[in-house]
């Protein structure tokens, strides 16, 4: 017996990601998913992003790892509210997850919600967590080719950082290669140059990230809508 | 690697038609699988090969085709298939872009087993 379905294998997660969506936008939160390869930088960035922000607008964290909580530790002294989420075998978070790490979580008085994706470049980009927007990063020591290697990755960010900047000179780095790429794969998201070191670029992230809760609070940002 | 959470919710969505519909088990499934999904087809015939051992879906054979990315400029409007390397806009040559299809993988359709004995009655 034959019979036609035509449904989404990833069905599941696709509804888990809308609820979550929902409920972080009902509540006033702005959500992103920071993804890169293991080691570009995410933790250093949030823990300095956190700093920057907590006071005035409250942050939480959920982070992803397949193992250890080293990285919940390190954000930890940045912030009252880090969920820790082991994925075991598994090479990206799934909605299902974000939503069990968002139980965890008091929303209500929340600013920002970052989830820290697993480092990986290619799992992870086609699973919607329930994210507002995508924050891309790469860092100078990967090497300019990244944005054509990847290129579905980041042709899904609504920003790209470029991480650790202030090693640039000491590596001879060739910025102009990745710029060059992102006209082929997407020019939508802005290209910010950070270091979580010298805070270059924290500011100009920071009101990005600002920028794009007011308008989500306006209704205005719905990824996948 | 993601391949095998894919395998698995597969599984789960075909055991679901195995007891709405009653029947013994799952003879073929046909997927389309999006470009820019990043299945790997190898992977994934392995990876339904575990996910589906010792239930009703173990042994049905998995057909795949691959369907193309699908992208759509937002200054012009235009839409257009991409590589998956360039998602440039044909016209404005910028890649103001975002994906209308090629991110999913679709369940087509199932080739149920029925129970023995039913076919005949």
């Amino acid at each position: 017996m034959k019979i036609r379905v035509v449904q989404s294998v990833l069905e599941n997660n696709k509804s888990a990601a809308s609820k979550n969506r929902d409920r972080l936008t009902k509540t006033g939160v702005l959500c992103v998913n920071v993804l890169s390869a293991p080691g570009s930088g995410k933790t250093s960035l949030l823990q300095k992003t956190i700093a920057r922000l907590n006071e005035e607008h409250p942050c939480a964290v959920l982070v992803g790892d397949l193992q250890t909580t080293r990285d919940a530790e390190r954000l930890t002294n940045a912030t009252a509210e880090v969920v820790q989420i082991n994925t075991g075998r598994g090479c990206h978070l799934t909605a299902s997850q974000v939503e069990a790490g968002l139980k965890e979580l008091s929303l209500d008085g929340l600013s920002f919600v970052f989830i820290e994706n697993v480092g990986n470049m290619v799992c992870p980009a086609g699973f919607d967590l329930g994210e507002h927007a995508r924050a891309v990063l790469l860092s100078t020591p990967e090497g300019s080719d990244k944005v054509a290697k990847y290129p579905t990755l980041f042709q899904t960010a609504d920003v790209i950082l470029l991480s650790k900047i202030d090693l640039s000179e000491v590596l001879e780095y060739h910025g102009e290669q990745v710029r060059e790429d992102l006209e082929q794969i997407n020019t939508r998201a802005p290209l910010i140059e950070i270091s979580a070191q010298t805070n270059v670029g924290i500011e100009r992230w920071v009101q990005w990230l600002l920028e794009n809760r007011s308008r989500m609070l306006d209704g205005l940002v719905a990824r996948n809508a | 690697m993601h391949e095998l959470s894919i395998a698995m919710n597969l599984v789960d969505q075909l055991l679901d038609l195995v007891e709405q519909h009653n029947v013994a088990g799952v003879d073929a499934v046909v997927l389309r699988v999006g470009a820019l999904s990043h299945v790997d087809f190898e992977a994934m015939a392995e990876a339904f090969t575990e996910a589906s051992r010792d239930t009703a879906a173990e042994g049905a054979s998995l057909q795949m085709t691959e369907t193309p990315a699908v992208m759509e400029c937002l200054d012009c409007r235009e839409r257009f298939e991409s590589d998956g390397e360039n998602f440039a806009c044909p016209n404005c040559r910028r890649a103001n872009t975002r994906v209308v299809e090629g991110e999913d993988i679709l369940l087509m359709s199932v080739e149920l087993r029925e129970k023995q004995g039913v076919a005949q009655q």
